[in-house]
Parts: C-alpha cells; structure tokens; sequence
C-alpha cells in the first residue's frame, strides 16, 4: 500500500477479537489495493491519498433524507443509519417475519459474510474491522411489507461502515431497497444475503451519494437450492463509486438476475462489478447493464461469469452496453467468461457508442427539440432495462431518481 | 553475475568443453549453455553484425534482466530456466536418411492425413531429395522474380548487413527492445527470421509463403520478422509449417513487426503445429511471441489471420495499432486446444486514427484436459472519431474436463466511436451429432465437420492453398477427444 494512503482511524478496532481482529491484521497488512491490482484495474483510489477518515460510532440524528421519502411511498419499514450507523428505535418495531440482531456478537455469522465476498477484499477487511453498525436480518415466511435500508450521513472526514447481513430463510420473500444519499467522505458498506433454498428476495439499490463521496460497497449473494434474487442497482452519486457484488450459486436451480444503471457526469467515476460463481449445475444467471456518462465521467463494467466443472445447464448471459454523451467521457468494460463445463449456454454482449445520429435526425426532423430527442433517446436507452424489473413497487421508487438525473441533463 | 557464473562453472566440470571457449568446432556449431553478456556478443559475432546491432541487443539483455515473467495469463507456466538452453545453434547436419522406409510411421501417417504431396513428404521427414525438388535453385528462381519486382525478401541477418539503414529505422520501432519479457529476450539472443521490404506501388508478385516453407525451415527458436510495405504495396505472407514437427525444443520466443505505410496492405497468416506435447501433456513447445503491426499510414490495413493448434503452451496476442486516418486491423483466429494443451491468445486493436475500423473473429475449440482462453484489448483513443469495432468471439467445448474463456478488454475514450462485442460458449449440440451420424458419418468425422464449419469464418481468410491442410489439421488436432 502507498505510504501516502492514509488509513482511516482505526484505534475503535484494535480492540476486537476473532474474526474483526483477523479482519483489521489483514487490512493493515494489505490496505487500499496498489495500482498492479488487477481487479482494480480500473478504478483507481487514488482520491483517498492522504486522507484520514474517523468513522462514526454513535448515532446522532439528522433531518430525514429523501430515502424516508421513498420509503413512506411504497410503505416501507424503514431501518435508518446515519453515518453509518443505525437509528436504534428502527430495530425494535420490526414487521413479522423480521428478526432484527447485533452482529458483532455472532463470530460464526460474521465468518461467514467474510467468505461471501474473495478473502483480502478492502471492503470487507475494512468495514468488519471498524464497523459503525453491524446487524443481521433474518427472514421467515412470507414478509409483504418492503424493507427499506436508508444510508445518511455527513462530513468530509466521516466514513460510514454498516455491515449488514441478511438471512433469508428457506421458503421465504422479501422487498428490499437500500437507499444511498450520504455526503460523508468514504461510505463502504458491506452486506451479505444469504438466500436459502426456495426464498426469494426482490432488491433494488439507490447511490445517490454526494458529488464529494467515495462509496465503495461490496455485497456478498449466496443463493441455495431453488432461490432466487431479483436485484437492480442504479448509481447516480458520489465522486467515485464502485458497487461490488458477488454471487455464489450453491444449490441447484437457482436464479440470478442483477442489472444494474450507472449515470455520470462531472468527474464522477461509475464502477459496476460483478462475479457470478456458477458452482452447481442447472443454474441461471442474467445481467443486463446500461451506463450513460456525460462530461469527463468515466464508467466501468467489470462482469465475470464463472462456471465451475461440473455445473452442466448453466445458463448465464451478460450483456453490458454504454453511451458517451460527450467528448471526454470514457467507458472501460471488461465481460469475462470463465467456463469449465460444456453443456452450457454462455453468453456476453458489450457495446459503446454515442447517440444514434440517425434516430436524432428521425426526431428533430419531425419537429422535436434537439435537447427534447436527445434525452427522449438516453431514456429510451435505459427504459427496457428498468422495465425488467419484476416488482413494480421497487420499480416506482428507482424511475423518479433516474428522471431527475435526465431532466438535470436538460437543463445543462 | 553470480549465476553465469556459476552456469559457466557447471558447464566447464559436467562436459570440460569450456577450454574451448566460445572458440566452437564446425560441426556443432553452438554457444555454452546459458545466458549472459557474452551469450549476446557470440550470436552477434558469429552473424558477423555490425557494432550498432550488438549495442542494441546488449541493450534487449540488460532490459531483460531488469525484468519479470509475465503472470497475468490464464496460463499454469512451470518455471523456466533460462541459463539452461542454448542460446545459439547453428542448423544441425542432422543424418540424412536414404528413405521414407525409415521414418516413424506414426508421423507419415500423419502427412498421409494431411494431404501432403511425396516429395515434400520426405523432405519434411528429413529424406534426401532428388534434384528437381532442391531448395536452392527453386529459391533462386524466385528470388529473381521478386528483385525484378524491387522486393527484398531475406534472412534477417542478411538484411542487416545488406539494408543496415531499413532494419536501423524499423527495427525494434513496433515492438520496443522492453516491450515486455519475452520480447526483450528475443531482442537479445534472435538468431533467424525473414526480412521483407515492399517498395511503394508494389503487388508482390507472390505469397511469400511457399519461398518460406522451402527455405526457412530450421527457424530457429528466436526468430526475429520484420515485414515493411511503402505506399501501395501488397504483400501476402504465410508463416509456419502445416505439417507437425516433431520438434522438443522448449521455448519458442518470436517478435514479428509489420509497418504499413500508406494504402498499403499486409496479410500476415499463421499455421502454428508445433509439437504440443504427448497426450500426458509430456513435452511441447511453450510458444510465446509477440506479434504486432503499425498502419502508420491513411488507409493502411494490416490483417492476421492464425490457426493455432500446436504448443503446449501458446501466449500470443497479434495486435494492430491503427494510426493513419481510416486504417484497417483484422484479426481472425482458430486456437484448438486438446489434451494438456493450453492457449491464451487473442488480438490488441488501438484506434488512434480517424476512421479506423477493426474486425475480431476469434473462434475457440477446447477438447481434452485443455484451457483455451481469448484475451483482447479494443482501446479507442480520444482522436479516434468515427472509429470502428466488431468483436466477435465463440467458444466450442469438447467434453467436460476442458475450460475456454474470454477476457476482452473494452476502452473507448470518444463518443464517435463505435464497439460491438460478442461472445458465446457452446458445445457441439445433440442434434447436430445425430444429423451427421445417421447420415453414415463416423463419430471423429463428424467433430471435424463440425468444427470445421464452426471455424469457416476464419478459414476462409487463409491463402486458398492453405484451406484444404488447415481444415484436416484441425480433424487431426481433435483425434481422440471424442468417445
């Protein structure tokens, strides 16, 4: 790790023990990946040279941010962390079927998370370490209400490490939306779903940090035997942020779909990154990834589909386009498969490129303003994908977020 | 230091041939094991080079030694001792045998399958040949044809005796002495190759793969191609031997450069066999090359097209750098792997001109215990406006032990250009099978048909001569992976 790197405040960590200490011994040892790092490939950290961060530990309340409003929308129960960590009024009156306890208190499950995500992983080393909440959820039976995980926070100096990890029983059903809008300076949550055989979870996930914020999040998914996970992800904030997840199919006739909409503009950096762990047969996996980058934003799609020897009937399909709306965007995208079984069905599209010139002349020749079409395509562009997702209530809460961002562009 | 010296010790007490120094007898002709300064003053001494040349080959080791391995391929390389290979090996007066009578008829067997006429037959078994098939005045009567063209086709020694001013300006100019480990080490201790000048307006007057089967046959392990096209020049060039060497050498480093200069073509195709190791994975050529050509010019196009099924190990990315304003870079690949055989290659394509435009086929057949992996780089850079790319690439698996993979890199730093890319993985379906079967053709047929028609994209770029060896080396390949 550079020297220049400074870590965050790490005096609340040194005094755990088990996992978190192993944890903090292996983020001291490694720290911020050096730019060899090819996973990192892409997304350099080197906005986080010579920063310190002191990680908060206390709650203290803030005035509600516009993921209380999304959630009341959809009527939703709402768990509310502000820098971090969690509002404790939130974890008592729990819907039914939701059981709310500490993680740190439970070695085995936080072991567990840990091997959600590959060893060493920044985040995770990191965020177990310091650790500003630390709960787990599990899930039983059929949950009808939403669950809302709402992430606030404030200050340049503040990094916010929630550590959530979600259980969903055999045979159960949640809606789950994680609702991003901090301003503090690194927010790097951890979460891990654990989806037994037969459950199914509905997500979808707002970053809507910050234009100053580096928001690294890293997500462990483990599905079981017949579980499913529906999961969107849109990112619009932070100045950097990368949404790391990692999927590992370890009963058979499981089913992944994750898609993900990235926008930048400024300097934000977008990075998407997913690894799909196909270890069992008879198993599918599907993502569908658009990205939009105005001005001298960069975004990057890192997908990997891995398919292990004897997982025959995997089904598992990429396809990953982008749109450079302006002259110093960048787009980096790396699709990768990784097949060690034959009786499979494998497959990763890519594509960049700007505004079709032909559909805009369609449009302006008809009458419509240059501005009008434009944004009439970028929507066009990324409508399908949002429209894959199956829960129109989670639906309803993303669309408006990616709304604005378009009537944002109109203005400009 | 330590180390040569050490090599020079152990080579001095195991064989007492070190009093000889570097003085070698004639009919071995060869350097003491091992690499060192001196290793690279030899091989520029005994190819009589001038002083600028040596400078630069110094210049190669001492890069060299600053640097490491390359590990990021999806390639399982076992270390290698670079103190422990001969660096310089003047072809070998191997015994030449009386007839075909006495060739392994395992490897005539082979020719057999192949296609490959008598004649050639023995001289590729090392059979002495009559008069009418003698290498020398064959390659006389072509060398007259080309110099009426102005072509200058020629060992790369004697390209840098006889154009000392061409290989100074365009050596080492697409591939850098420290472009990476392999080439450095190539740049040090290269032995052979071809050199190739086409002057402006010229249509070479014939592929120059035929003058290359008959004459550069005993390549050496470095060899080294420089291959220069002026304005409007065309020139067709097919390296390698369809037919299977039964070559043990391990380490296999090639640098081939190509400038295109403006509207000027070259098509460079590969037919690599070299012995991939027995079906334990035993032996077999570790191939590592670097292959690369500039378009320096407007219009300029460059082409590789490579059917790849020899070498234990094969780490090769043939890339284009697309300068000139609407320039061309093609890159059509077959990589089959089978048994123990592993493959990592693919194509870089950097766009800097304007309009350029790049095409990627890459079609991957994994059989065996093999791995099979495509890598590629499409990079769009900031003046590449209207620039172009269409990657398409397909794997095929045969059974259930082998992997294939594709890691394609995608960078595009201007709205105006445009990259697509595919990519699939498939097996060889039922239906398909059970059509061929019931139609009467045998089970190993039928896996060469197929895959020959899953390659057809790629085949039919190769020089037509070439078609016909390709496709049956391909069924050969794949002999054993099926029942």
């Amino acid at each position: 790790m550079p020297a220049s790197m400074t870590l965050p405040d790490l005096a609340s960590a040194t005094a755990n023990s088990g996992v978190r200490s192993s944890a903090l011994a292996n983020w001291q040892a490694t720290g911020w990946p050096g730019p060899r790092v090819e996973s990192w490939r892409f997304t350099k950290l080197a906005l986080l040279e010579g920063k310190t961060f002191a990680p908060a530990h206390d709650f203290a309340d803030q005035p509600a941010g516009a993921g209380m409003d999304a959630a009341e929308s959809i009527g939703a129960h709402v768990l509310r962390f502000v820098n971090g960590v969690v509002d404790p009024s939130d974890i008592e009156n729990a819907p039914e079927g939701v059981n709310i306890s500490a993680l740190a208190a439970d070695e085995d499950a936080m072991s567990h998370l840990r091997q959600m995500v590959p060893p060493a992983h920044p985040v995770s080393d990191l965020s177990l370490a310091v650790m500003s909440a630390g709960i787990i959820i599990d899930i039983k039976g059929r949950v009808d209400m939403p669950l809302m995980l709402s992430f606030e926070g404030d200050g340049a100096t503040t990094s916010a490490h929630p550590v959530v990890f979600v259980r969903l029983f055999e045979g159960s059903y949640l809606q789950l939306a994680e609702w991003h809008a901090s301003t503090a300076g690194l927010s790097a949550p951890l979460t891990g779903i654990d989806i037994a055989a037969g459950a199914r979870l509905e997500q979808v996930k707002v970053q809507t940090d910050g234009q100053a914020t580096t928001h690294l999040a890293a997500t462990g998914v483990t599905l079981g035997a017949g579980a499913s996970i529906d999961g969107f992800s849109l990112s619009t904030g932070g100045r950097l942020a990368r949404l790391e997840t990692h999927v590992c199919f370890a009963g058979e006739g499981a089913d992944c779909n994750l898609s993900a909409i990235y926008m930048g503009r400024g300097e934000q950096h977008q990075d998407i990154t997913t690894y799909m762990d196909h270890a069992v047969p008879n198993c599918t996996s599907n993502q569908i990834i658009r990205g939009v980058l105005d001005d001298r934003s960069r975004g990057v799609y890192q997908g990997r589909v891995h398919v292990a020897p004897d997982a025959q009937k995997t089904d598992g399909q990429q396809m990953a386009r982008a749109l450079l709306l302006s002259r110093k965007a960048e787009v980096d995208a790396k699709p990768e498969l990784e097949i060690y079984a034959d009786d499979v069905v494998c497959a990763h599209g890519a594509t960049v490129g700007e505004l079709d010139a032909t559909q805009l002349f369609y449009l302006t020749s008809r009458g419509i303003p240059k501005d009008v079409a434009r944004a009439m395509l970028i929507e066009a562009f990324l409508i399908d994908t949002i429209e894959t997702i199956s829960n129109e209530t989670l639906a309803a809460i993303l669309r408006p977020v990616a709304q604005a961002w378009m009537a944002e562009q109109e203005t400009l | 230091m330590a180390a040569t010296t050490e090599t020079i010790e152990q080579v001095k007490e195991a064989t007492g041939t070190y009093k000889y120094g570097f003085v070698t007898d004639i009919e071995s002709d060869k350097a003491p094991k091992g690499l060192n300064e001196d290793i690279v003053r030899f091989i520029s001494a005994r190819k009589e080079e001038p002083e600028w040349m040596l400078e630069w080959r110094l210049k190669a080791y001492r890069r060299w030694l600053t640097m490491e391995s390359p590990d990021w391929a999806k390639l399982d390389i076992p270390p290698i001792d670079y103190q422990d290979s001969y660096y310089y090996s003047a072809p070998k007066t191997v015994k030449k045998l009386d007839s075909l009578d006495e060739v392994d008829p395992e490897l005539l067997a082979t020719y057999e399958k192949l296609g490959i006429p008598l004649n050639e037959q023995k001289r590729l078994a090392n059979v002495a040949v009559d008069a009418v098939f003698d290498s020398v005045s064959v390659a006389t009567t072509f060398r007259e044809e080309l110099s009426k063209a102005g072509v200058i086709f020629c060992p790369i020694s004697e390209a840098i005796r006889d154009y000392p001013e061409l290989v100074q300006r365009y050596m080492g100019l697409v591939v850098p002495v420290g472009d990476n480990y392999f080439a450095a080490l190539n740049s040090a201790v290269f032995t052979d190759g071809s050199f190739v000048y086409i002057p402006k307006g010229v249509r070479c007057p014939m592929e120059l793969s035929t003058y290359f089967r008959i004459n550069e046959q005993n390549t050496g392990q470095f060899e080294r191609t420089l291959i220069i096209a002026e304005d409007e020049a065309y020139v067709s060039y097919l390296e390698g031997c369809t037919a299977p060497q039964r070559d043990e050498n391990q380490l296999h480093a090639a640098v081939v450069e190509l400038v295109a200069m403006t509207d000027a073509e070259i098509k460079y195709s590969t037919v690599q066999n070299w012995y991939p190791g027995d079906e334990n994975g035993k032996g077999g050529i570790y191939n590592f090359v670097t292959k690369r050509g500039v378009c320096r010019g407007d219009r300029a196009k460059i082409s590789w097209t490579q059917v790849e099924t020899g070498s234990a190990i094969t780490w090769k990315y043939p890339s284009c750098v697309l300068r000139g304003k609407d320039s061309v870079g093609e890159f059509y690949s077959v990589a089959l792997t089978n048994n123990h055989q592993q493959a990592d290659t693919g194509t870089k394509m950097i766009h800097i001109g304007e309009g350029s435009r790049s095409t990627i086929i890459s079609k991957g057949i994994s059989a065996g215990l093999s791995q099979n992996c495509y890598r590629g780089l499409v990079h769009m850079q900031p003046t590449a406006e209207n620039a172009r790319n269409f990657t398409q690439c397909d794997s095929l698996l045969i059974g259930d032990k082998c992997g294939a993979h594709t890691v394609p890199y995608i960078v595009s730093r201007n709205p105006s250009a445009k990259i697509e890319h595919e990519a699939t993985t498939s097996r060889i379906s039922e239906d398909q099978m059970f059509y061929c079967l019931q139609r009467g053709i045998g089970e190993e047929d039928a896996v060469s048909l197929i895959v020959n028609g899953f390659c057809k994209e790629v085949m039919k770029e190769l020089p037509m001569e070439f078609v016909v060896e390709a496709q049956k080396l391909i069924g050969i390949s794949l002999e054993g992976s099926v029942g």
